[in-house]
C-alpha cells in the first residue's frame, strides 16, 4: 500500500521509484544548462521543456523533481507506511542472511532421496526438491547471493557514478562533462542483463562477473543524479556564497554538494539494489548467474520449471522471496524519498 | 460571527452582510463568514464582506494572511484537502456557492467571474496556441461559434494592446514574455464580459514598467465593462492606484476595510497602520531609518500630514538626514590611501555568454549580457544599481564579486584587477568583499548548522576554531539574532531572520565592501523595513562601502547615495540618487520613475480620486 | 525541426559505432582466443590453427574488426565457428519473433496502464487509487519469468486452455500463432503494466498540479473535463518517452521469457550461443540488441519533440 502523507497541498509526494525502469536513455537527455541570459531568473523557457524529461535510466521515475538536493536537515520522524513496510520487508531478508550463518533447518548440500520432492510439511515448511533438499534452507541461502550481489554491484555503481556525476554537474559545459555524459549515454545502450550475459559468455557464468556487470550497467543511474543533483546544488546562492568566500571545489564538494545530494544517492541505491536482484534472478534463471551448488533464488526458479504441474512449492517459494526483496527496496526507496521530499518543505 | 475587528469597518455602504436576493440593490458577490480550513486548522477566519456590481476591492495581507485563499474559495477552486464553511453569494445566481456542485461552479467560472493568477509562467497550457486558449474560454459557455471565437480572440488579444495580436493567437505559450502572457491572461478573464474579475496578485511577478502596462489595462477594463474587481496583492502602493475600497487581511482575519482614502489616511487597526508605516520608504524615523510595525506608532501617513510633508519636501528631509551620517563614517575611516581613487571601478566591461549547446553539432549562440559599462564607485558610497530583468545588474554583480569573467574590459576593486588577477590576488579580494543574496531560503545550506554557515568565510582565511565560535557570536550579536541560534539549521528560521543570517556571514570576515543582491525582494514588507534598516546599521557602523542591486527604485532610493540605471546590458543613467529620481534625463528612467508605485503617489491623489465615483 | 532531426541521426550513427567497437573489444578480452574457446582445451594446437586461419582469426584486430562491422554494415553476421552456419539468417529469424513479442505486450501494457493509471492518480487520496497504487508496487516487484510461470501454472497446466511452450509463425496458421501467443505476452505486459502504471500515475499527478489545469478550471470547465482537455497530452509527453525507453528493457527483458515459452526469439539463439561458447554469433545478437535499444532511444527523442512545441524550438 502506498499511503499518501497528511498535508494540506494537493502536490502530495509520490511514492515511485519502480526499480524495473530501464537503464536506458537517449544521448542528449541530459538536463542542458540553463542559458546565463544576464540576470533573469523568469526567462528560462527552454530550461522548463527539459524537465518534462525525466530519463529514464533508473533514477527515480516518478517525479520531475526527485529527492532535491536542497531537502532540509530537518529531524523529522517521518515513518510513512512505505517506509515502514520496505524496512520490514528489507528486513526480513537481511535477518533472513544472518541467521543462515549461525543455523539452518537442514544443510544445504545433503541430499535426502527419500524425502524427494515433498509439499509442505512439519520437517520441511517449504518442501524439499527433486533431490530431496530442504527449499526453506536454500531459501535462507539464497539470501546471501541476493544480498551480496545488490551490495557489491550498487557500491560498484555508487562509487564510479557519483563522483562521475558530481565531477560532471561541477564542470559543467566543460569537456570533461561532456566526455562524462557522452559515456554515460554509451552506457545506457547496454542493458544491465544484455551486459551481464556478455560477461557470462567472456569470463564464464558466476556471480562475480554478474556482479560486476549489474554493478557497471547502474553507474549511469548514479552518475545522472549526482550530476542533476550537483547542478541543483552548484546553481544556488549558498555555493556561491562559498565561492565567494574563497572556498575553492574540493571543500565546496564535500561541504556543501555530497551532504545535500546524499539522499537522493541513497533514494537511487535503493532502487538500484532492486533492479539488482531481479537481474541476478533472471540471470540465475537463465543459467549464466549464480551456479550450482550455490544456493540462488532465481536458479531455483528455473530447475522447478520441470516440476510446475506437481510441486507448484518449488516455484512459489523461492518467487515469493525474489518478490519481497524486490518490494522491500522499491518500498525503501519510495519511503526514504518522501521523507525527504522537497515538496514537503513549507516555506511560509 | 464577525471578527473582532469587523466593526472597525466603515464601510457601510458597500460591505454590510447583504441579503443574496437577486434585488437591484443586492451586492455583486456577498461573502459571509467564509471559514476555511486544513484538517483542525483554522485557515480563515469567518470572514464577511461584499463587493458591489463594478466597484474595485483591494484584498491586502502578506504571505500566509489567507487573501488568496479566500479569492480560490469564491472561483470553486480551493485545493479539495481544505473546507469551507460559511456563505459567498453571487447576485442573481442560485444560493450558496460553497454548497453548488463542481459543474454548476463551471458553468459560472470564466462566464460571469473569472480570474488572473500570479504566475503567468506556468498559468497557460504550454501545448496549446494562446489563440486557442483564449478562444476556448468562449467555446467552452457557448458565447461564440468556433470561427467568431477565433476572430474573437485575436481582437481580445488586440484589446490587451498584443503587438500583432494575429501572430501572438498562433504562439506557443512559452514564445511570449511574462508580461504578454499575462495579458493574454487577461484576455481570457474578459473574454465573457464577467461581472466579477479576481486578481490574484497578477503583476507581483512583472517587472515594474511591465506592471504599471498591465494594472492600468486592468483599470480600464473594468471601468469600461463596468465589471466588478477583487483584486489580492501584498503591495500597498499597487492597490492604491486600482482600487476605490481597501481589505487587509493578517493571519487569516480580515482586519480592516474601508475606502482607499479611510484605509491610506487614517488606519485604524494596528497591523494596518504597521503595514502602511513599513511600506512608506519616504518615511523615516528622528534616526533616519524605516519605520517597522514596532515604530508604526510614530508614523504619520503623508496624506494625513499632508501640508507639511506633501511627497517631495518630506522626503528629502528623510534622505537628508541619512545621507550626511553615511558620509560622516566614511570620511573617519579612511579606506583608502588615496581617498580620491573610487574603491572600485570598471571601464568598459563587456560580458557575453556563449550558449552552449549539448549536442554535438549544435551552434554555439552568443547572448550578450554586458554592453561595455564604465562605472566608479568611491569608497564609504552606498551605490545602487537598479534594473529590471535581463538588464544585466546580476552579471555585473558577479563579475564584481570574482565569480564571473569578463569577456572584455576592465574591473578593479581596491588594488586588484579582478580580470586578470591571479587566484591568491582574488580571495584576497574576495575577503574584501562579500555578498548578500536574494532567496533568503536558497542562500543558506539547509543541511549546515547556523554557525557554521557563518564561519565558512574564515576557514579558507585559517582563522582558528575558538577565534571564530567568539567572531561568529559577535556578528550574531550584531545583526540581531540570539546567540543560541548558531546551533540551530536554517529551516528553523524566518525569511528575515535568514536574511540576517546571511548578512552575518558576510560580515563576519570584516570586509570593505558588501555586495547586496536583491537582498529584501522576497520578503514581506514589514519584514523589509527591519532589514533594510540593519543594513544601514551596519553600513555605518562597519564603515562599508555598499552596493546595492534591485529591480525597486524605491528602497534604492531610500538605501543608497548613489544609483546607475542599467537596461540591457547597459548603464543609461547614472548620478546622486535624488538626481536621478527627481529629475531623469533618460527617457527609461524617466519611465522606471514613473511606473514605480509609491504611497506617495497615492497621498498626492488621496484627496481627489479621479477614479472615485459619485 | 530537420536539424534536430539531422544531429539526432547523427548522433545516433556516433554511438552505434562506438557500442560496435565495445562490443568487438569485450569479446577479445578471453583468456585464450575465440578459436580456442570454440573447439574447447582439449584442442590440438594444430586444430585451432587450422580454425583460425579458415576464420581470418589470424590477423590483426583492427582487420578483424573493419571485416567484421563492414559485413554487418550491409547484414553479413559472419559465418559461425562452432555451428559453421552463417548467422545473419539466425538473427533474421529471431529477430522477427522478439519484436512480435515485444511490441505485443508493449501495447498491451499501455492499454492496460494508461487507465489504471489515470485513475490511480484522480482517485489518489481514496481507496481505489490507493489499492492501484498498491497493487502495481506488487507488479513491479514480480520478475516477468515468474508471472510466466505463474500463468502457465494457471492456464496452462491447470486450466490447459493454452498451450506451455512453443512457436507457430502467423502464415503456419493464425489461430495455432495466436494461441501461442497469449501467454509470454500476457506475462510480459502484466509486469510492463505494472511499471507504467506507476509512471502515467505520476504524470498524471504531476500535470493536476499544474498551475495551467487551474486556468482551465477558471474558464469553466470542471475539474475532470479540465484535466481530459489540458491534462493528458502534458502527461502523455514523459509517459510516451518512458514508454519508449520501456520497450528497450522489454526487448531484453524478453529474453527469459522466451527461455521460459521456448519461443526461437533472440533471446533463446543468445543463451543458445554462450552456452555453445560461440562468440560471434553472441557478438552479432548483442550487437543488433544494442542498435535497437539506441534506435528506440532515438524514435523517442524525435517523438518527444513533435509532441513538445517548446523542444520543437529549441531545436
Amino acid at each position: 500500500m502506498t499511503p499518501e502523507p497528511q498535508h494540506p497541498d494537493p502536490a502530495a509526494p509520490e511514492p515511485s521509484a519502480a526499480a524495473r525502469t530501464a537503464p536506458a536513455a537517449t544521448a542528449g537527455s541530459a538536463p542542458r544548462s540553463p542559458i546565463p541570459n544576464g540576470n533573469d531568473p523568469r526567462s528560462t523557457d527552454q530550461h522548463g521543456a527539459d524537465q518534462h524529461r525525466t530519463a529514464p535510466d533508473g533514477t527515480d521515475p516518478d517525479s520531475t523533481d526527485p529527492t532535491g538536493p536542497a531537502a532540509p536537515a530537518r529531524q523529522r520522524v517521518g515513518w510513512n507506511a512505505s517506509l515502514v513496510i520496505g524496512v520490514v520487508l528489507v528486513g526480513i531478508v537481511v535477518l533472513m542472511a544472518l541467521v543462515s550463518y549461525l543455523w539452518t533447518p537442514y544443510d544445504p548440500t545433503q541430499a535426502v532421496p527419500d524425502d524427494r520432492l515433498q509439499g509442505m510439511t512439519g520437517d520441511h515448511w517449504f518442501g524439499t526438491d527433486r533431490y530431496g533438499r530442504d527449499t526453506f534452507t536454500w531459501i535462507m541461502y539464497g539470501s546471501r547471493i541476493t544480498l551480496l550481489v545488490g551490495i557489491v554491484s550498487v557500491a560498484i555503481a555508487m562509487l564510479i557514478g557519483v563522483p562521475l556525476g558530481i565531477i560532471a554537474g561541477m564542470t559543467n559545459s566543460g569537456i570533461l562533462s561532456g566526455l562524462i555524459m557522452r559515456g554515460n549515454d554509451l552506457l545506457l545502450a547496454f542493458p544491465a542483463l544484455l551486459l551481464a550475459i556478455v560477461f557470462s559468455a567472456v569470463y564464464g557464468p558466476g556471480t562475480g562477473p554478474a556482479m560486476v556487470a549489474l554493478g557497471i550497467a547502474s553507474i549511469p543511474g548514479f552518475a545522472r543524479v549526482a550530476r542533476s543533483g550537483t547542478m541543483q546544488v552548484m546553481s544556488t546562492e549558498y555555493v556561491m556564497a562559498a565561492r565567494a568566500a574563497n572556498r575553492r571545489a574540493p571543500a565546496i564538494a564535500a561541504r556543501h554538494v555530497l551532504p545535500n545530494i546524499a539522499g537522493m544517492v541513497v533514494v537511487q541505491g535503493s532502487v538500484a539494489f532492486a533492479l539488482a536482484v531481479l537481474a541476478e534472478a533472471g540471470l540465475s534463471f537463465l543459467g549464466l548467474g549464480t551456479q550450482a551448488p550455490t544456493p540462488s533464488w532465481g536458479r531455483m526458479l528455473q530447475e522447478s520449471q520441470q516440476f510446475l504441474g506437481t510441486r507448484p512449492e518449488l516455484a512459489l517459494f523461492p518467487g515469493l522471496f525474489i518478490a519481497i526483496a524486490v518490494l522491500g527496496f522499491n518500498l525503501l526507496g519510495d519511503g526514504l524519498r518522501d521523507r525527504m521530499d522537497p515538496k514537503l518543505r513549507g516555506r511560509e | 460571527m464577525s471578527t473582532p475587528h469587523t466593526p472597525a469597518a466603515r464601510d457601510t455602504a458597500n460591505g454590510g452582510p447583504a441579503t443574496t436576493d437577486s434585488t437591484a440593490d443586492a451586492p455583486l458577490v456577498a461573502v459571509e463568514d467564509l471559514t476555511i480550513s486544513a484538517g483542525g486548522r483554522t485557515l480563515l477566519h469567518p470572514t464577511s464582506f461584499a463587493i458591489g456590481a463594478g466597484e474595485r476591492v483591494g484584498l491586502i495581507g502578506e504571505s500566509g494572511s489567507g487573501k488568496s485563499l479566500t479569492s480560490q474559495a469564491i472561483m470553486g477552486l480551493l485545493p479539495q484537502e481544505l473546507t469551507a464553511r460559511g456563505s459567498i453569494a453571487l447576485a442573481g445566481g442560485s444560493g450558496n456557492l460553497l454548497q453548488q456542485s463542481e459543474s454548476q461552479l463551471a458553468r459560472l467560472r470564466g462566464r460571469e467571474m473569472s480570474m488572473v493568477f500570479q504566475e503567468p509562467m506556468s498559468a497557460l497550457n504550454p501545448l496549446m496556441r494562446v489563440g486557442d486558449q483564449v478562444a476556448e474560454v468562449m467555446r467552452i459557455h457557448r458565447t461564440a461559434g468556433a470561427a467568431r471565437a477565433r476572430e474573437r480572440a485575436v481582437e481580445l488579444l488586440d484589446s490587451v494592446r498584443l503587438p500583432d495580436p494575429a501572430a501572438a493567437a498562433r504562439a506557443f505559450p512559452h514564445q511570449l514574455s511574462g508580461g504578454q502572457r499575462q495579458r493574454v491572461m487577461l484576455a481570457m478573464a474578459l473574454a465573457n464580459s464577467p461581472r466579477l474579475l479576481i486578481c490574484d496578485e497578477p503583476t507581483t511577478a512583472l517587472d515594474v514598467t511591465v506592471q504599471a502596462q498591465v494594472l492600468e489595462l486592468i483599470g480600464e477594463a473594468v471601468e469600461r465593462e463596468n465589471t466588478g474587481l477583487l483584486f489580492i496583492t501584498h503591495d500597498l502602493a499597487v492597490v492604491a492606484g486600482v482600487c476605490e475600497r481597501v481589505m487587509v487581511m493578517y493571519r487569516g482575519e480580515l482586519v480592516e476595510s474601508g475606502t482607499s482614502e479611510q484605509i491610506f489616511t487614517d488606519p485604524q487597526h494596528e497591523y494596518t497602520r504597521g503595514l502602511l508605516a513599513a511600506s512608506d520608504l519616504t518615511a523615516t524615523d528622528a534616526r533616519g531609518r524605516l519605520f517597522t510595525i514596532a515604530t508604526a506608532a510614530q508614523y504619520h501617513s503623508g496624506a494625513e500630514a499632508g501640508s507639511d510633508t506633501d511627497s517631495d519636501p518630506g522626503r528629502t528631509t528623510g534622505a537628508a538626514t541619512s545621507t550626511p551620517a553615511g558620509e560622516a563614517t566614511r570620511g573617519g575611516v579612511g579606506t583608502s590611501a588615496d581617498p580620491d581613487a573610487p574603491l572600485i571601478e570598471v571601464t568598459d566591461l563587456v560580458k557575453t555568454y556563449r550558449r552552449t549547446k549539448s549536442s554535438l553539432f549544435g551552434r554555439a549562440d552568443e547572448v550578450p549580457a554586458l554592453g561595455g559599462i564604465s562605472l566608479s564607485i568611491p569608497a564609504g558610497r552606498r551605490f545602487g544599481i537598479v534594473g529590471e530583468s535581463g538588464s544585466g545588474k546580476s552579471t555585473l554583480l558577479k563579475i564584481l564579486s570574482g565569480l564571473d569573467t569578463p569577456t572584455s574590459g576592465r574591473v578593479r576593486v581596491g588594488d586588484v584587477e579582478v580580470g586578470s588577477a591571479g587566484e591568491a590576488e582574488l580571495r584576497r579580494m574576495r575577503e574584501d568583499l562579500q555578498i548578500v543574496f536574494q532567496d533568503p531560503f536558497a542562500s543558506l545550506d539547509p543541511r549546515m548548522r547556523v554557525a557554521d554557515i557563518i564561519a565558512e568565510p574564515l576557514v579558507p582565511m585559517g582563522v582558528a576554531a575558538g577565534e571564530r565560535r567568539s567572531r561568529v557570536a559577535d556578528v550574531l550579536q550584531a545583526v540581531g539574532l540570539d546567540a543560541d541560534s548558531a546551533q540551530r539549521y536554517p529551516h528553523q528560521f524566518s525569511g528575515g531572520q535568514r536574511q540576517r543570517i546571511s548578512i552575518a556571514r558576510a560580515l563576519v570576515c570584516r570586509p570593505r565592501i558588501l555586495v547586496a543582491d536583491e537582498p529584501v525582494s522576497a520578503l514581506d514588507v514589514s519584514v523589509r523595513a527591519q532589514v533594510l534598516n540593519l543594513l544601514t546599521d551596519l553600513v555605518e557602523e562597519y564603515a562599508l562601502t555598499l552596493v546595492f542591486v534591485s529591480h525597486d527604485l524605491g528602497v534604492v532610493r531610500h538605501l543608497c547615495s548613489d544609483v546607475a540605471v542599467m537596461r540591457g546590458g547597459e548603464i543609461v543613467e547614472s548620478g546622486p540618487v535624488e538626481e536621478i529620481y527627481t529629475d531623469p534625463q533618460h527617457p527609461y528612467t524617466a519611465d522606471l520613475v514613473a511606473a514605480t508605485p509609491t504611497l506617495a503617489a497615492v497621498f498626492a491623489d488621496a484627496g481627489s480620486d479621479p477614479r472615485e465615483r459619485p | 525541426m530537420l536539424r534536430y532531426v539531422l544531429v539526432r541521426v547523427l548522433q545516433f550513427l556516433l554511438t552505434a559505432w562506438i557500442a560496435s567497437i565495445i562490443v568487438f573489444a569485450l569479446m577479445q578480452v578471453l583468456p585464450g582466443n575465440a578459436a580456442q574457446v570454440a573447439l574447447g582445451t582439449n584442442a590440438t594446437p594444430e586444430a585451432v590453427a587450422r580454425l583460425e586461419a579458415e576464420y581470418g582469426l589470424d590477423r590483426p584486430l583492427v582487420v578483424q574488426y573493419l571485416d567484421w562491422i563492414g559485413g554487418v554494415v550491409i547484414g553479413d553476421f559472419g559465418r559461425s565457428y562452432v555451428t559453421e552456419a552463417d548467422i545473419t539468417p539466425v538473427i533474421s529469424d529471431s529477430i522477427q519473433v522478439t519484436l512480435i513479442v515485444v511490441i505485443a505486450s508493449m501495447a498491451l501494457a499501455l492499454l492496460i496502464a494508461v487507465p489504471l493509471g489515470t485513475a490511480a492518480a484522480v482517485f489518489h487520496n481514496r481507496a481505489a487509487g490507493v489499492a492501484i497504487s498498491g497493487a502495481s508496487q506488487v507488479g513491479i516487484a514480480i520478475p516477468n519469468f515468474l508471472a510466466a510461470i505463474i500463468l502457465v501454472m494457471i492456464f496452462s497446466l491447470g486450466l490447459g486452455w493454452f498451450p506451455s511452450s512453443g512457436w507457430r509463425a502467423p502464415i503456419e496458421g493464425i489461430g495455432e500463432f495466436l494461441e501461442r501467443l497469449v501467454l509470454p505476452v500476457t506475462a510480459l505486459a502484466l509486469v510492463q503494466a505494472a511499471i507504467l502504471t506507476r509512471y502515467v500515475r505520476s504524470a498524471v499527478l504531476e500535470v493536476m498540479r499544474e498551475d495551467f489545469l487551474r486556468t482551465a478550471r477558471a474558464k469553466g470547465l470542471t475539474a475532470g473535463r479540465a484535466l481530459v482537455k489540458h491534462g493528458l497530452r502534458n502527461a502523455a509527453i514523459p509517459v510516451v518517452t518512458v514508454a519508449g525507453v520501456q520497450l528497450a528493457t522489454l526487448l531484453i527483458g524478453a529474453v527469459v521469457i522466451e527461455q521460459v515459452f521456448v519461443l526461437p526469439g533472440m533471446g533463446s539463439e543468445l543463451v543458445r550461443a554462450v552456452s555453445n561458447r560461440d562468440l560471434l554469433t553472441v557478438q552479432g545478437i548483442v550487437m543488433v540488441l544494442v542498435v535497437l535499444v539506441l534506435l528506440l532511444n532515438l524514435i523517442v527523442d524525435l517523438l518527444y519533440s513533435v509532441l513538445d512545441p517548446r523542444v520543437r524550438r529549441a531545436a
